[in-house]
């Protein structure tokens, strides 16, 4: 009786909600959102891969299609990539955007969708390496990719999966945002505008010690701006189903990145 | 609620701060716990209850306050439960309370040297024994200034040691780069330079036997810049559908190419 009530408390928050939709038609690749940042401080660059060779044994090359945007989650440009089979090439992103003002934007990487996954009802995913160089710094700092956020059709359409709550709800960033200066990048993954809350909080009972709103679009990506106090805790209030931010703490030279 | 590791690296001390509010606002409500520091001695699991914690508050750990209480050579694991663990488990303690599930109850576990700190949100569960691990990983980063490391994170049930070897390939020629051994329970350090990898050098690793979190890191500058992440499992090449199937296929695949 009582896992039914558990249940039926957690209904709201999870009936028809998921995470992230399936992509519309069987094989479409899938990629997060991953933040590209380029300025005289950031460079940014991909672990790229091909997957669909990790699955099948192919001697041939294979097309990648990457796609960046803008801040504002307007699309900026398209690349169809070769790439050889169990290779690594470190994509140089920064490259990609240095035409445009805007010094964070977003990117994704599709994959060509072997066999073998199509047969299992599965689709494949990017999820995987950025790094960031900071003040030209001598070594680049990772963070993995973590959302289903966009997929790519076979006539070349976008989509995004990112899943919307019904209820709005905080998300919670289990981090301290203390001793230094953070910077929480958070990005839209839905197809339709977000209104997102970051509050800063010393204790969860007390009134927030700071606020800051922005309406984002979809593919959107903004930066939060927090400085570090003893036992701060911070929240984002929003319609997304989990807004997790990827958190830069910065320090004089060097930064730590990382998922919140 | 799982469990928390305290890592290791040349020239670093782990360290890690816990938090006690859930990631949600939805699922469970905070209150104060138990922190319990947890070990194994090579043929029981210990635990010592070392504070308690209080609902919406941090707690930081390094590894000099565990001095006066872990033997040598123990690799201690951090949790927080609603009642303190038993002091002596024949099998690691089931952590029973009530935990959020979207996102998982995560801490920050991280690295420090006199220079610098890094960290990543992460947690850690038991792995069946044995198990096995295959994992694609393009961090060695071939700047001579910097020296990059695996830190292979294990933790199981039984609180008996054992050993298991990992091995390091270069997928495009599945020339096998290196080999050591891992151990259960602990963190396994082993340094990725020297072994003949470059810039365009896809590793894989494999350990038939065992089953645990690749970590990569990477230090320059006697530790002024510090970079910590670990791979993904090869499930997560692929969404929905049968996600543990695909990983299936890619094991066979892999562990075959390299019998």
């Amino acid at each position: 009786m009582m896992n039914f009530f558990v249940k039926l408390i957690k209904l709201p928050w999870l009936f028809c909600q998921p995470l992230t939709k399936k992509p519309k038609n069987n094989g479409d690749p899938v990629s997060e959102l991953f933040i590209w940042r380029n300025s005289t401080e950031w460079a940014t660059y991909f672990e790229l891969f091909d997957l669909a060779s990790l699955f099948e044994e192919n001697e041939k090359s294979r097309n990648v299609v990457l796609v960046f945007f803008k801040q504002d989650g307007e699309e900026f440009k398209r690349e169809k990539i070769q790439i050889e089979p169990n290779i690594r090439n470190t994509i140089n992103i920064s490259e990609y955007v240095s035409a445009l003002d805007d010094q964070i934007g977003t990117f994704c990487v599709f994959h060509e969708t072997p066999k073998a996954v199509k047969n299992i009802g599965s689709f494949i995913a990017d999820r995987g390496y950025v790094s960031y160089e900071y003040k030209k710094s001598p070594l680049r700092f990772y963070v993995h990719g973590n959302l289903d956020a966009i997929s790519y059709s076979t006539d070349h359409k976008l989509f995004m999966l990112g899943g919307h709550s019904f209820l709005k709800r905080k998300y919670f960033i289990q981090y301290e945002l203390s001793n230094f200066n953070f910077e929480l990048a958070f990005v839209n993954p839905t197809n339709s505008n977000k209104h997102l809350v970051l509050k800063q909080f010393k204790n969860l009972l007390t009134k927030p010690l700071a606020k800051q709103a922005k309406r984002l679009k979809p593919r959107e990506v903004c930066i939060f701006f927090v400085k570090g106090i003893d036992g701060q805790i911070a929240s984002m209030t929003s319609n997304l189903v989990m807004a997790r931010p990827i958190v830069f703490r910065l320090s004089e030279d060097s930064v730590d990145v990382f998922h919140g | 609620m799982p469990f928390y590791p305290l890592l290791k690296a040349p020239a670093a001390k782990g360290w890690i701060k816990l938090p006690n509010f859930p990631p949600n606002n939805w699922e469970i409500n905070s209150f104060k716990r138990y922190i319990n520091l947890s070990w194994a001695d090579g043929d029981v699991w210990n635990s010592r209850n070392i504070g308690i914690l209080g609902k919406d508050k941090f707690i930081r750990f390094n590894e000099a306050d565990f001095e006066n209480i872990l033997p040598p050579d123990v690799c201690p694991f951090i949790s927080l439960t609603s009642k303190p663990l038993m002091e002596i488990n024949s099998n690691l303690p089931t952590l029973v309370d009530k935990t959020s599930n979207l996102p998982l109850f995560r801490a920050a576990i991280g690295l420090q040297t006199e220079r610098a700190s890094v960290s990543y949100q992460g947690e850690i569960n038991p792995f069946h024994a044995p198990g096995s691990l295959l994992s694609f990983c393009p961090f060695i980063q071939t700047n001579s200034k910097v020296k990059n490391y695996l830190l292979f994170v294990n933790l199981e049930s039984s609180g008996i040691f054992r050993t298991a070897e990992i091995e390091i390939f270069d997928s495009s020629s599945c020339e096998l780069k290196h080999t050591s051994k891992i151990g259960n329970n602990r963190v396994s350090v082993i340094s990725l330079d020297d072994l003949g990898f470059s810039a365009t050098s896809l590793p894989f690793i494999i350990c038939r036997e065992m089953s645990g979190i690749p970590l990569f890191y990477s230090t320059a500058e006697n530790g002024k810049f510090l970079s910590l992440e670990h791979s993904h499992p090869p499930a997560s090449f692929v969404v929905h559908g049968d996600r543990w199937g695909a990983q299936k296929v890619l094991k066979q695949k892999w562990f075959s190419k390299v019998n």
